[in-house]
């Protein structure tokens, strides 16, 4: 997630206009939702390269990103496929367990079929948008689409605050660690219960800090968005 | 509304402070400074951790209210109300020591500009600012990249160019050089220079002795809260005892004066060249 920024700026498209940008996106995901599976891999192919072109990246790297959310659609997809009936004749193959037969059905394929393709073309279509909108051009677009100021002055606090936060998370992790803070269950949970109020008392004196340099710099309660 | 604090500092419109006197919840830690920073290009505070020297900064800024004596600025105390303190920080712009504590925004220009957005300052005149101070700290090729992409060094720029577009009289700078590798250090040195050619004054709090000796033009050497000695570099950091005590050393161009009997250099480059004169004669 954290370099999911740095990609972003070195898109070749990272300049283009927002608006075109997430009307594209709306797009996609039409075409993602309503296409037949086999159009759906063309949509999936498609955006694959490029992808993988407006980014310099290679298709492996791109692919790897893809295996993440496999385990859920996965285990979906198998819930899906698999059915329970009292009629074996429907089932393509099945094997009876207490009293129900077990299997797969010819619609449930079709389903799963579906539902498998059209997730990966919606997530390809979802990956496209996020790697091409650097943040700066995403706080355009919610001030296009006429987004109170007050939520997008948070949003952009949050964004620039989960990066320092992470890193604080990290350092302090890594500091437990290397004084074995991790070593078995039970000072696990205590290293990470001591991580979590540090955290917070990091978090209160970084606002501490944050208020001092603001009124330095001549806040007026506006972010001049 | 001095009149009873006595007369007033002997300074011409400069930042300066007079018997100032700080503490935290009863705990002492600026006792009765009088300090002038108009004297001076750059100035230096010294002094071991713990001495008070960002408490000072706090106090120049007016973010603390002493609770006895006074900051002067402009040739009268120092007013804590909304309009002379927005009128000081104008003239005043501190850069704090770590750049995340100053850095609002995730993109490089947009932090820059903020304090001029707050002041109202039209964009046309806030670009032109902008590129400037981008340029002054050798920015260019990274401002584009989001900030949490920046290496500390190049963040401590964003920081420091910030504070540039202000234009300001007085820059404090607390420990510019902390944490950045030799080659930011010496881009942070060259910076330095750069603002001092443009007629600023600098107050330059820091541990690195040897750049305190390099580029400031005065010195106070702090300690509990107190002056221990003030004066030009060469005068503080010959006192070898004085600065033990104070929990500092001396920078290794006096070292090599006050224990070789070398001649007193400022530079590195003077060193050398004495080095290389006499090696000459001797051959």
């Amino acid at each position: 997630m954290l370099n999911l920024e740095t990609l972003s700026y070195q898109s070749r498209w990272c300049h283009k206009d927002p608006r075109i940008k997430f009307t594209m996106y709306v797009v996609f995901m039409t075409l993602a939702m309503v296409l037949p599976p086999l159009g759906q891999i063309s949509v999936l192919c498609g955006l694959t390269i490029l992808t993988c072109y407006l980014l310099h990246i290679s298709v492996l790297r791109y692919l790897k990103w893809l295996l993440i959310p496999i385990g859920f659609l996965g285990v979906g997809v198998l819930a899906i496929v698999l059915t329970g009936t009292q009629h074996p004749e429907t089932l393509l193959w099945g094997y009876p367990i207490a009293g129900y037969w077990w299997g797969i059905d010819a619609l449930g394929i079709q389903t799963a079929n579906q539902t498998f393709w059209r997730s990966l073309a919606s997530l390809a279509a979802t990956f496209w948008f996020m790697l091409n909108m650097p943040f700066e051009q995403l706080i355009k677009l919610l001030k296009f689409c006429r987004v109170p100021h007050l939520l997008i002055e948070q949003i952009l606090l949050t964004w620039r605050f989960i990066f320092i936060f992470v890193e604080e998370a990290v350092a302090i992790h890594n500091a437990q660690a290397l004084r074995f803070g991790y070593c078995s269950l039970g000072n696990s949970y205590r290293s990470l219960a001591m991580l979590v109020s540090m955290l917070f008392s990091r978090v209160l004196s970084r606002y501490q800090q944050m208020s001092v340099a603001l009124e330095l710099k001549l806040y007026q309660g506006d972010f001049h968005l | 509304m001095s009149m009873q604090t006595g007369t007033k500092p002997n300074i011409d419109g400069g930042l300066a402070t007079r018997t100032l006197c700080f503490s935290y919840q009863n705990k002492p830690v600026l006792k009765h400074l009088t300090l002038d920073f108009s004297h001076f290009n750059v100035t230096g505070i010294i002094g071991a951790n713990g001495s008070g020297k960002s408490t000072l900064f706090m106090n120049l800024s007016g973010i603390y209210q002493p609770q006895e004596g006074e900051v002067w600025w402009d040739d009268e105390p120092l007013v804590y109300s909304k309009k002379s303190l927005r009128a000081l920080r104008q003239s005043v712009v501190t850069v704090f020591q770590d750049p995340e504590q100053q850095i609002f925004y995730s993109d490089v220009e947009n932090d820059i500009a903020f304090s001029l957005r707050n002041l109202g300052i039209e964009e046309a005149e806030i670009k032109r600012r902008t590129d400037w101070a981008l340029r002054l700290v050798d920015a260019q090729h990274f401002r584009h990249t989001p900030v949490q992409c920046l290496s500390f060094g190049q963040k401590k720029r964003v920081a420091i160019a910030g504070a540039l577009v202000m234009q300001s009289d007085y820059l404090l700078l607390d420990e510019p050089t902390a944490g950045l590798d030799p080659s930011g250090r010496r881009k942070m040195l060259a910076i330095i220079e750069q603002i001092v050619a443009q007629g600023k004054r600098i107050i330059i709090s820091s541990h690195d002795i040897d750049l305190i000796y390099q580029i400031c033009d005065g010195l106070y050497l702090l300690s509990n809260g107190e002056v221990l000695s003030s004066g030009s570099p060469q005068e503080v950091l010959v006192n070898k005892t004085l600065l033990e005590s104070a929990g500092l050393e001396q920078p290794w161009l006096v070292k090599l004066h006050c224990e070789a009997g070398l001649p007193l250099c400022k530079t590195e480059q003077e060193m050398i060249a004495v080095l290389r004169h006499w090696k000459g004669k001797e051959e």
